[in-house]
């Protein structure tokens, strides 16, 4: 994939393009398309989880729950020392290991002694099992980094170039929006476009039922039902 | 006795007035001007109304996907079953308790109703031992949990909660969910302005505006529970 800085000048001029609108003045603002190109990239992370980051934290003795640096959305895996976390449920902690917020690595038992899962509770809290009994260990925590934020026409994003077009499509869209009626409709074929783009990259959001009503994805198995009504009598 | 909030609310980058400007723009109300986040030139819609209305979006984001949440912790007496909820409590993730004698552990209680505390733990109001389930039912004053069985002893509630959302009042206040679900309280509220009654009325936007939010919550449940994320029946 061949990755590149893009400006956000670069941006909105290749948004201009698409709109076939030239002008800064024109029906579409700059500063309009600057909040459009804003908003075209956190929807985007937000669907394929496109940017990364990676934050460390140290541990507190005896605690489970930390709160996840800002700069992180989700939590995707955790480390600790260096030893790869499991992810797991706050479910199956609560059901599978009662007492688990009570463990530490010093408990004994059968309790390990270095943390070994690791729970997401909220975007920003993240929790381990078992805690870590002496603190000012490393906990890494690799997730989601929050959407980069373009302040200037100088500042620069990393995009792949392939995720242009899908990222301008659906810009495109985004602007049509306020023209409402036929205009706006008739982009929503460059929103399917996007979003199947963006299901290439996620395949968790194939699940998504809204998703899948957008691109008509059940309309087949709608009509050719698996099971048929039985008649009554001889076959 | 009150609860002891553990955690401060996050907030992000996002502001209220940022929310402003964009919505200017969508809704054609910034003249042919920059929107300057603090008015609407022609008026079809006030900015506070907006602003109302983004409130109440992100209130509901909360709930529907729990994004954010804080821990708190109360102390419980022997024998009392009913505490009150943290004042700005939407929605409890999980609830702990744990006795005050040394060595006991913090057991999470599964959520119950009273129909099912009543047909499923008959003594649950006469007698005390170690609780197992919380109720938050319809049939308690509002904002109050019961556990059940009540404590036979002295101990502490834990609690991982989603709050209540910082109030957008227009004046820079940030955003409490995160940046990436912008665009759930963003088409949310215009949805809501769109299918309010009056000029400004767009079934068609307000519909879209809607598979907007609800795309934007089943990401956000996702992000929270992984692959493992239930679908939502649309």
């Amino acid at each position: 994939m061949a990755y590149t800085q893009v400006s956000r000048a670069q941006f909105r001029a290749l948004v201009r393009n698409q709109l076939g609108s030239g002008l800064a003045t024109s029906f579409w603002r700059d500063d309009e398309l600057n909040q459009i190109i804003q908003e075209a990239l956190r929807f985007y992370n937000l669907l394929t989880a496109f940017w990364k980051i990676r934050a460390t934290l140290s541990t507190t003795a005896n605690t489970s729950w930390y709160s996840t640096p800002g700069i992180i959305t989700s939590n995707m895996r955790v480390s600790f020392n260096g030893f790869p976390m499991t992810p797991v449920s706050v479910y199956d902690l609560d059901f599978g290991r009662s007492g688990w917020e009570s463990e530490t690595t010093a408990s004994g038992g059968d309790v390990p002694t270095r943390p070994q899962m690791f729970v997401i509770g909220g975007l920003n809290k993240v929790g381990i099992w078992p805690a870590d009994a002496a603190g000012n260990n490393g906990l890494v925590l690799d997730g989601i980094a929050v959407t980069p934020i373009l302040t200037s026409d100088a500042s620069l994003v990393d995009l792949g170039q392939e995720d242009m077009n899908s990222l301008l499509d659906l810009c495109q869209h985004i602007a049509a929006f306020k023209e409402g009626g036929l205009e706006f409709k008739n982009s929503m074929a460059s929103f399917k476009d996007f979003l199947q783009a963006a299901g290439e990259r996620n395949g968790i959001l194939k699940r998504c039922a809204t998703y899948r009503r957008w691109l008509g994805l059940d309309k087949g198995r709608q009509s050719k039902p698996l099971k048929v009504a039985e008649g009554v009598g001889a076959r | 006795m009150a609860w002891t909030i553990l955690d401060t609310k996050p907030t992000w980058n996002v502001t209220d007035q940022q929310l402003v400007a964009r919505a200017a723009y969508a809704l054609l109300e910034n003249g042919n001007f920059d929107a300057t986040g603090t008015t609407f030139v022609f008026g079809q819609f006030a900015v506070q109304e907006f602003l109302d209305n983004a409130n109440l979006i992100q209130e509901r984001l909360m709930k529907d996907c729990a994004p954010v949440v804080l821990r708190a912790t109360q102390a419980t007496t022997g024998g009392q079953a009913r505490y009150a909820l943290p004042q700005d409590w939407i929605h409890t993730r999980r609830m702990t308790w744990q006795a005050q004698t040394a060595g006991s552990k913090a057991k999470s209680l599964a959520s119950t109703d009273s129909y099912q505390l009543d047909h499923g733990l008959l003594d649950w109001e006469r007698n005390v031992a170690d609780p197992s389930v919380y109720n938050e039912g319809s049939d308690l004053p509002t904002l109050t949990v019961e556990i059940a069985k009540a404590p036979s002893q002295a101990g502490t509630l834990g609690m991982l909660y989603v709050p209540q959302p910082v109030t957008l009042d227009g004046t820079g206040v940030k955003l409490t969910v995160p940046d990436e679900l912008e665009s759930g309280v963003f088409y949310g509220t215009i949805g809501e302005l769109l299918s309010s009654e009056g000029e400004g009325y767009d079934d068609e936007r307000a519909e879209y505006c809607e598979q907007r939010y609800q795309l934007c919550a089943e990401m956000a449940n996702a992000l929270i529970m992984g692959a493992e994320a239930p679908q939502q029946n649309g």
